[in-house]
C-alpha cells in the first residue's frame, strides 16, 4: 500500500482548513442533500464530502458508509490532496497503491474510487468530493467534469458561510471593543461609528454622523483632524488628540490614529479615551504648581519679619543704637545666630524647590573641577577658621556642568563633613579620573553613617539622631539639595561609610576634553 | 563717587526704619524713605539722591516697574538703583542688571556692612 504524501504547503493548508470552522461541525442538510444527489447522479452506493485533517479524513457529509472518519494514511482522498489532481481508480485490485489497502481488503471493500479536489480561492486543497463503488467502474471525462462541478459548489457554500461568519465576528469586534471606531469617507463624512461613541458621547449613531467631526470636537482642534486625514491619504498613519464634547457637556480626550483602506477609499479611525490620564497629569501639575507657590509665599512671609529681626539685632550688636556689653550683648548675639540659621533654612527650602521643580536655570560650561573645588574650600576656610580641608587633584579634569551648582554641591558636602568630623582632623577632597568619568570624593573622619540611616541620608530634613548636637548649622537639607543638583547635572552621587572611621561622598560626572585639547 | 544720600523704597515700615538707621548711623548718609513706587518717583525727582535702594516685591508698582519709570524720566535716569531682594538665582541677577540696576542686595542684609556694600556696588558699576 502506498501512503498519501504530505503536500509542501501542509501547514498553511491545515490553517486554511481550520479557518472554515467546519471540522467536527453538526450534520447539515445542504451537504447531506449534495451527497445523495451525487450518489444518484453517478449511480454509486457511496458518496462523500471528505476533509483531510492532519491525521484523519473527516466526512462532512456521507451516504452509504458507516463512521465519520478514517485514518489519513489509508485514505484515498489524501492522495488527491498530495497530488493536487482528481484521482480515478477504476479497479483497486489492479492498482499497486491500493490493492492491499484495509478499506479495500476489509469494509467498505472499495473497488472503484473517483475524487475531485475541494480547492480554496487561495489554492489549498481541503479534501474531496468523491464517489465510491464496490465493483470496478470507469468514469468518462464529462462525468469527471460533473463531479468537479459539484466539488466547486460545495466550496462556494463553505466560502460564503465563512465570509458571513467573519463579518459577524468583525461586527462583534467593532461593537464590543472599548476603543472608539469610525469609518469615514475621503471627504471626512462619518459613515459608521461603534457603540462607544453613543456610550461615551451620549449621541445616537445618526446624531454622530449628522454632527460630524468638526461639531463634535472643540473648535481649536479641528485643524488636527484635517492634517491627520491628509497623512492617512498619503499612505501614513495620521495621529491626533481630540477634545470631544460629550452630550452631558464634559470634555472627552480621545487619542486617534487614522489609516486609509485604499481598496474601498475609506479612512478607518480608531481612538482611545485618554481623559483619565490627561486629567491625572493636569491634577499632578496643578498640585506641583500650588506646592511651589505655597513655598514662595510662605518663605516671603517668613523672610520679611525675619529680615526685620536680623537687621534689628545686627544694629543692636553693632552698637549703632547704643553700646551693649556683657550679658545683654551675649543674648543679642545668640538671637542673631538663631536668626541667621533660620534664614539659611528658608534659603535651603527654596533651593530644593527650585532644583526639584526645574525652576533653577543651569549655565552649562566646560569647567575644570579643581578650580571650583578651590573656591569652595577657600570660602569655607574664610567662614570657619577651624575648618581644615586638604585638596588632592593630581591632574586637571574637565567636565561640562553649571559651575555655580557644582560649587553649591561641594559647599554642602564640605559643611556636612565638617559637622561630623572631630575638630582638628582634616577633611579630604580628592579629584581623579575613573574610566570615562571624573570623580570628586569628600571624606571625613567622623563616626560614620549608622547602617539603619543609610537609606535615608538624602531625604529632606533627615537626621541620623534628632538630638545630635552636631546639627549646629544644618536643617538636614544640604544633602537633599546636593543630590537633586547632581541629578539635574546628570551626574551620580553615592557614599561609602565605615563606623568610627568616617564617610566619603563620591560625585561622578562624564569627562570632556580640555579646551586646549579641543583646539588641537 | 562717594555716596552721600540714599532713597530707600520698601512697603514694609520696619525695613524702611532699619535701613535708615543703618545708612544714617553706620554710613553717615542722608536718607529719604518712600513706601511705594509712586512715592519713590516723586521723591527721587525732588531730592535727587545719589542712590536708590529699591525693594523688588511691592504691591502695586513693583521694583522693576519703578526702575523702568525712573530710567525713562530725564530727571531721574542718571540715579544709580540697587535692588533689595530675596535670595536670587544667578540668571535673575543678570535680568535685573539688564533692566538697568547697578546690583542687588539680598535680604536679610547685614546692617553693619550695608553702606559698604552699596558703595562697592556703585564703584563696580562705575568701573565698567
Amino acid at each position: 500500500m502506498k501512503q498519501p504524501a504530505l503536500p509542501e504547503d501542509e501547514l498553511q493548508r491545515l490553517h486554511a482548513l481550520r479557518r472554515y470552522g467546519v471540522l467536527d461541525s453538526q450534520i447539515e442538510q445542504v451537504f447531506d442533500e449534495f451527497v445523495v444527489l451525487v450518489a444518484k447522479t453517478f449511480d454509486v452506493p457511496i458518496a462523500l464530502i471528505s476533509l483531510v485533517d492532519s491525521e484523519r479524513q473527516w466526512f462532512k457529509a456521507r451516504v452509504g458508509i458507516e463512521g465519520s472518519e478514517t485514518p489519513r494514511e489509508v485514505s484515498f482522498c489524501g492522495h488527491v490532496v498530495a497530488d493536487r489532481d482528481p484521482l480515478i481508480v477504476e479497479d483497486t485490485l489492479e492498482d499497486v497503491r491500493f490493492f492491499d489497502n484495509p478499506l479495500v481488503t476489509g469494509g467498505p471493500k472499495i473497488r472503484f474510487y473517483a475524487g475531485a479536489p475541494l480547492l480554496t480561492p487561495e489554492g489549498y486543497i481541503l479534501g474531496t468530493f468523491c464517489v465510491v463503488d464496490q465493483k470496478p467502474r470507469t468514469l468518462r471525462a464529462d462525468q469527471l467534469e460533473t463531479l468537479q462541478l459539484f466539488a466547486r459548489q460545495v466550496m462556494r457554500i463553505l466560502e460564503l458561510r465563512r465570509e458571513a461568519a467573519l463579518s459577524a465576528i468583525y461586527r462583534r469586534l467593532f461593537e464590543t471593543t472599548k476603543a472608539f471606531v469610525a469609518i469615514v469617507s475621503q471627504q471626512g463624512t462619518i459613515l459608521e461609528v461603534n457603540r462607544v461613541w453613543s456610550d461615551r458621547l451620549g449621541l445616537s449613531p445618526e446624531e454622530n454622523a449628522l454632527r460630524g467631526w468638526f461639531k463634535l470636537a472643540v473648535p481649536e482642534d479641528g485643524s488636527k483632524i484635517l492634517q491627520a486625514f491628509e497623512i492617512a491619504k498619503a499612505g501614513g498613519v495620521g495621529e491626533f488628540e481630540l477634545r470631544m464634547r460629550a452630550k452631558a457637556g464634559d470634555i472627552c480626550w480621545v487619542s486617534w490614529h487614522v489609516t486609509e483602506d485604499t481598496n474601498e477609499g475609506f479612512l478607518y479611525c480608531v481612538g482611545h479615551d485618554v481623559t483619565a490620564s490627561i486629567k491625572a497629569a493636569e491634577e499632578a501639575a496643578r498640585v506641583a504648581r500650588m506646592k511651589s507657590e505655597f513655598v514662595s509665599v510662605v518663605s516671603h512671609e517668613l523672610r520679611t519679619p525675619l529680615t526685620a529681626v536680623q537687621v534689628a539685632l545686627g544694629l543692636l550688636d553693632g552698637g549703632v543704637v547704643g553700646e551693649l556689653s556683657g550679658e545683654p550683648r551675649e543674648m543679642v548675639q545668640i538671637a542673631l545666630v538663631g536668626a541667621k540659621r533660620l534664614a539659611r533654612v528658608i534659603d535651603d527650602i527654596l533651593d530644593l524647590r527650585d532644583v526639584e521643580s526645574g525652576l533653577l536655570k543651569l549655565d552649562l560650561q566646560d569647567v575644570e573641577l579643581s578650580g571650583v573645588a578651590r573656591r569652595a574650600i577657600a570660602d569655607l576656610h574664610a567662614e570657619d577658621d577651624r575648618a581644615r580641608v586638604v585638596l588632592e587633584a593630581p591632574e586637571p579634569l574637565w567636565v561640562r556642568l553649571d559651575p555655580e551648582s557644582l560649587y553649591q554641591i561641594l559647599t554642602n558636602l564640605l559643611s556636612n563633613a565638617i559637622r561630623f568630623s572631630p575638630s582638628g582632623l582634616p577633611i579630604g577632597v580628592r579629584i581623579e579620573q575613573r574610566g570615562p568619568s571624573a570623580r570628586v570624593s569628600v571624606s571625613d573622619c567622623g563616626p560614620g553613617i549608622p547602617e539603619a540611616f543609610q537609606a535615608r541620608v538624602f531625604e529632606p530634613f533627615a537626621q541620623a539622631d534628632a538630638s545630635d548636637v552636631r546639627r549646629k548649622n544644618g536643617a538636614g537639607l544640604g544633602l537633599s539639595i546636593a543630590k537633586a543638583l547632581v541629578e539635574r547635572l546628570e551626574g551620580k552621587i553615592h557614599f561609602s561609610s565605615t563606623e568610627n572611621e568616617g564617610t566619603t561622598f563620591h560625585l561622578e560626572f562624564p569627562c570632556v576634553l580640555a579646551p586646549s585639547e579641543v583646539l588641537q | 563717587m562717594r555716596i552721600s544720600s540714599v532713597l530707600v523704597v520698601d512697603d514694609e515700615p520696619d525695613i524702611r526704619a532699619l535701613c535708615k538707621l543703618s545708612l544714617e548711623r553706620v554710613g553717615g548718609w542722608l536718607t529719604f524713605l518712600a513706601a511705594s513706587g509712586q512715592e519713590a518717583l516723586e521723591l527721587a525727582e525732588a531730592r535727587q539722591p545719589d542712590v536708590i535702594l529699591l525693594d523688588v516685591m511691592m504691591p502695586g508698582m513693583d521694583g522693576p516697574t519703578t526702575l523702568h519709570a525712573l530710567k525713562n524720566r530725564g530727571s531721574t535716569a542718571g540715579i544709580h538703583v540697587v535692588f533689595l531682594s530675596a535670595k536670587i538665582q544667578k540668571h535673575e541677577m543678570q535680568g535685573y542688571k539688564d533692566l538697568g540696576a547697578a546690583g542687588v542686595i539680598t535680604k536679610p542684609f547685614n546692617p553693619m556692612t550695608l553702606p559698604r556694600e552699596l558703595q562697592r556696588t556703585i564703584d563696580a558699576e562705575l568701573a565698567l
